[in-house]
């Protein structure tokens, strides 16, 4: 019986070992694959979904804007209602300013004492101008200790007299400017009227 | 030179290799995956998430709104709007004015003289009164009624009358006001009773153009806003009929002259 050798049993092992390892390696691609497919599909299945929802959103926008214009006519009026009253709260605001200035000096000086004239208009939106109207020089002194009162320069510090004047029947006028401060906490005027007095 | 390099043995590799070449071929299926299909649809969904983002909030606002656009009508608020389109029209109040101020005077018992007021623009030509709005009317959207006046009474009723005057509908606003005595002497108290008051008045009225976007929430009713609602709740307005047509307008033939027949 004649002996064999085989001369390619060293290549055989190598190649075993290689294909072992391409096994391996394979193994591993499949894996890699299959987890990029499923992946692959969860992305899809977000997108459909995602699709799906944006449309559903985009369908209930037309379906509330479709409300909404059908309420057109109350949202017109709301609004307008709304504008008019900023307005008027402005233009509230401002006056009272005035009214609270006048009501102040109608009372500060007394009852002897009447204010005749009002002047709104000044281009300053801040000042209002008063004329004042005494029956004597007695009772127009009387003014000037009271405009000189602390109680008043606290509420009113920017008082500026001009234009004082006498009839003949001896009744005095005279003007004031009042700057009105942009709070006024105007402090009791009947309290304030009694001190002077 | 010999050349050393064996030539590729393509049929030998696809018997001993055939494994790593499906690997290869896996890896490239693989990466052509991600390349190809993965990053677009990822990039798509994210658009798609970021317009939903979007979207979302945009719905919300307008179901808040519709919400809303179904309370207003019931708030107590809103309920004044007729009060708030008195004391601020939205056309020239002239005849309105004209009946609060009647009704005042009476009212405190005084006596208004040398009536004077100017109407404003009432008509031009529409160049112009393009041009007035654009300029005049578009600042703040108000304009005024300027009227001029004198009132006669007594002092009392004289104040009575300029309290009652700045609350009537349309909103008016003593511009200037001077107090004289109409009658001459040295009788400070008789002077007291017969007072002329000469004073100029501002009537307002709304002029603004109002818009608003779908989306735009409604505007919020201020505290301060409020309280002007309750103030303007003791206004006196007038109870004239809104007039939306002209009544008579040549009907009547005031010469009463025959038609003339040609034959």
């Amino acid at each position: 019986m004649s002996q064999s050798i085989n001369f390619v049993g060293d290549r055989r092992k190598r190649l075993n070992k290689t294909q072992k390892q391409d096994k391996k390696i394979m193994n591993i691609m499949i894996n890699v694959l299959v987890s990029i497919f499923v992946i692959f599909l969860v992305v899809m299945g977000l997108r459909i979904f995602y699709v799906f929802r944006l449309k559903t959103v985009k369908d209930q926008q037309t379906d509330v804007r479709t409300f909404i214009l059908s309420h057109e006519a109350i949202e017109k009026e709301y609004i307008v209602f709304a504008q008019k009253l900023k307005k008027l709260s402005v233009f509230f605001g401002k006056r009272k300013d005035k009214q609270e200035a006048l009501i102040f000096f109608s009372k500060v000086f007394g009852e002897d004492v009447i204010v005749s004239g009002i002047d709104y208009s000044s281009a300053d939106e801040d000042v209002v101008s008063f004329t004042i109207k005494t029956p004597n020089v007695f009772v127009m002194e009387r003014v000037f200790k009271t405009l000189e009162d602390p109680k008043v320069s606290l509420n009113y510090p920017n008082i500026s007299k001009s234009n004082m004047s006498r009839s003949a029947s001896g009744n005095y006028t005279l003007s004031l400017a009042v700057v009105l401060p942009e709070i006024v906490e105007l402090t009791d005027v009947d309290s304030t009227t009694k001190g002077v007095n | 030179m010999k050349n050393n390099k064996k030539p590729l043995n393509i049929e030998m590799i696809i018997t001993n290799r055939k494994q790593m070449l499906i690997s290869v071929v896996l890896g490239v299926v693989s990466f052509g995956l991600v390349f190809l299909a993965i990053i677009p649809q990822f990039q798509e969904f994210w658009t798609l998430k970021s317009e939903l983002d979007k979207e979302i909030p945009r719905l919300t606002k307008l179901k808040q709104k519709l919400v809303e656009l179904e309370n207003i009508q019931f708030t107590p608020e809103f309920a004044q709007s007729e009060i708030v389109n008195n004391a601020l029209p939205s056309k020239k109040p002239l005849l309105e004015l004209l009946s609060s101020l009647s009704s005042i005077a009476a009212e405190s018992s005084v006596q208004i003289k040398d009536f004077d007021l100017n109407p404003g623009i009432i008509a031009s030509d529409t160049a112009e009164l393009q041009a007035y709005y654009a300029k005049k009317l578009s600042k703040d959207g108000i304009d005024t009624l300027d009227i001029s006046m004198n009132a006669v009474g007594s002092f009392e009723n004289i104040q009575v009358f300029l309290i009652n005057l700045e609350k009537i509908s349309p909103f008016t606003t003593i511009n200037t006001l001077s107090l004289n005595s109409s009658v001459r002497g040295d009788d400070f108290n008789e002077q007291e009773l017969n007072m002329l008051a000469k004073l100029t008045t501002k009537s307002h009225f709304f002029t603004q153009t109002v818009s608003a976007a779908i989306e735009a929430p409604l505007p919020i009713l201020s505290f301060k806003e409020q309280n002007v609602l309750e103030e303007l709740a003791s206004f006196s307005s007038s109870d004239l009929p809104e007039q939306l047509e002209i009544k008579g307008g040549g009907l009547e033939d005031l010469f009463g002259v025959d038609p003339i027949n040609f034959e």
